[in-house]
């Protein structure tokens, strides 16, 4: 072997005490956050026992109106057909709700469980979307805001294989986000993009927007940013660890953009194709339980 | 020979089964623990990528030391024996090079799962963790055994 010259010994040095120094400054920030979670596992905690009793609120309350408005059509002794109307225009709006609500609980009881599975169809995403907007119109323009699509893609089809159920779930809870905390803005945009071999949707609004440090806080289960507005909208502050983990499962991820004052956009960030580890390491069919030499049995 | 069906288990997946099925993954540093009951030819496997849960997010089984109590409970409420449990420990794999141990995701879900087992005294009567290549396994629930390929 060659013998290192000085100026090799001294650069070879350097280099140690740079990395040495690195791990440490690693561990530090490793221990750090070890405190900061635990903290945070307490306060989970106590999070869902306030969860519970909220939920329970939020279930009872509009199930017992959709109850006596549904009744007092029945019984009623008019034939007042606008009458029958609006009051079916209620029942249909608390009904919706309460079916988004109670998708949320499941669907997060469902990831809680390791249950959550992916099914892969051939969908076309453009008509996906458009069918989602389509069903939280209603909801939207009974708060004031408009949902607009804007499709960037050259195309009208835009076919990928995924699971329908699971990007129905992370958009509706996007667009609902963008309805109860946007406040005054008329406008929630939900725009399709392809970006290499990704295919990204975002959904945005004029609204008052996150700042940066809060930005992590509101993917946490039971968390919501600021507790007036909470009460005002319905919900639990688990749609946006639902859409996280939903995402993760798509083999995708969800990115925001904000500023205070500038609005907020979600987006959702899906692979191409399913790259997901499914294809990866099997065959299209799945039919590889193959015995050959370098299988080894355990 | 019988064909058994295959049910593949993603991560932060989970699932016990009392009926004969073939229950396969791939994985990384993520890990699988194969627990099976010799005597009521009960089988269950997970899937998880990281050790702890920190708090953010779902308390997901994509966290160790939840996703091993929840294998656990569900193998647990299938009989009265635990006794009759053993397990089987795959993944683990360190996938990027230049990682110091500290940050060795695959090391640290390893030593996970053996803390956790022992401490819940189920013997792990074989593994295959650690390395830098991938693993995609085959788990038999009715014969416990599994089949292992290096990716």
């Amino acid at each position: 072997m060659k013998p290192l010259s000085d100026e090799q010994l001294l650069s070879e040095l350097k280099k140690r005490f740079e990395e040495n120094r690195q791990s440490y400054q690693k561990l530090e920030e490793l221990n750090n956050e070890l405190s900061k979670a635990n903290k945070k596992l307490i306060e989970s905690e106590q999070l869902k026992s306030n969860f519970l009793s909220n939920a329970r609120n939020e279930i009872i309350n509009p199930l017992s109106s959709i109850l006596s408005l549904a009744q007092a059509i029945a019984f009623s002794e008019s034939d007042d057909a606008e009458q029958t109307k609006s009051l079916a225009t209620i029942i249909y709006n608390e009904a919706f709700d309460l079916n988004f609500q109670m998708n949320n609980i499941f669907a997060s009881a469902e990831i809680e469980a390791g249950e959550a599975i992916c099914e892969n169809y051939t969908i076309d995403l453009i008509d996906l979307i458009e069918k989602i907007i389509d069903k939280f119109k209603t909801f939207a323009l009974d708060k004031g805001h408009n949902l607009i699509f804007h499709n960037t893609i050259n195309n009208s089809h835009c076919y990928m294989k995924s699971d329908p159920a699971k990007i129905q779930i992370i958009i509706s809870n996007l667009i609902v986000n963008a309805v109860n905390w946007s406040g005054n803005t008329e406008i929630v945009e939900i725009s399709l993009k392809e970006d290499d071999s990704k295919k990204i949707i975002s959904v945005s609004d004029n609204g008052p927007g996150i700042a940066e440090g809060d930005q992590k806080i509101i993917f946490d289960r039971f968390k919501s940013l600021d507790p007036a507005v909470h009460t005002k909208n319905k919900g639990h502050g688990l749609g946006l660890s639902i859409a996280r983990a939903h995402a993760e499962l798509l083999g995708g991820e969800i990115t925001i953009e904000s500023q205070p004052g500038h609005g907020s956009t979600f987006s959702l960030i899906l692979p191409n194709s399913t790259t997901n580890e499914e294809t990866m390491g099997f065959s299209e069919s799945g039919q590889d339980f193959i015995f050959d030499n370098d299988t080894e049995l355990f | 020979m019988e064909v058994i069906n295959t049910t593949y288990i993603y991560s932060s997946g989970l699932i016990v089964s009392s009926k004969p099925l073939i229950l396969s993954t791939v994985l990384g540093s993520c890990i699988s623990i194969c627990l099976w009951d010799m005597k009521n030819k009960i089988g269950g496997m997970n899937h998880y990528m990281l050790p702890y849960w920190n708090g953010s997010g779902l308390a997901s089984p994509k966290y160790g030391n939840i996703a091993i109590p929840q294998l656990l409970k569900k193998m647990k409420a299938t009989q009265h024996d635990p006794g009759n449990i053993i397990a089987k420990v795959f993944g683990g794999a360190r996938m990027l090079k230049d990682q110091s141990a500290i940050f060795d995701i695959g090391h640290r879900n390893t030593q996970l799962a053996y803390e956790m087992l022992a401490a819940e005294s189920i013997k792990i009567i074989a593994e295959s963790t650690g390395g830098e290549k991938g693993r995609k396994i085959f788990f038999n629930t009715e014969t416990g055994e599994v089949y292992l390929k290096f990716l």
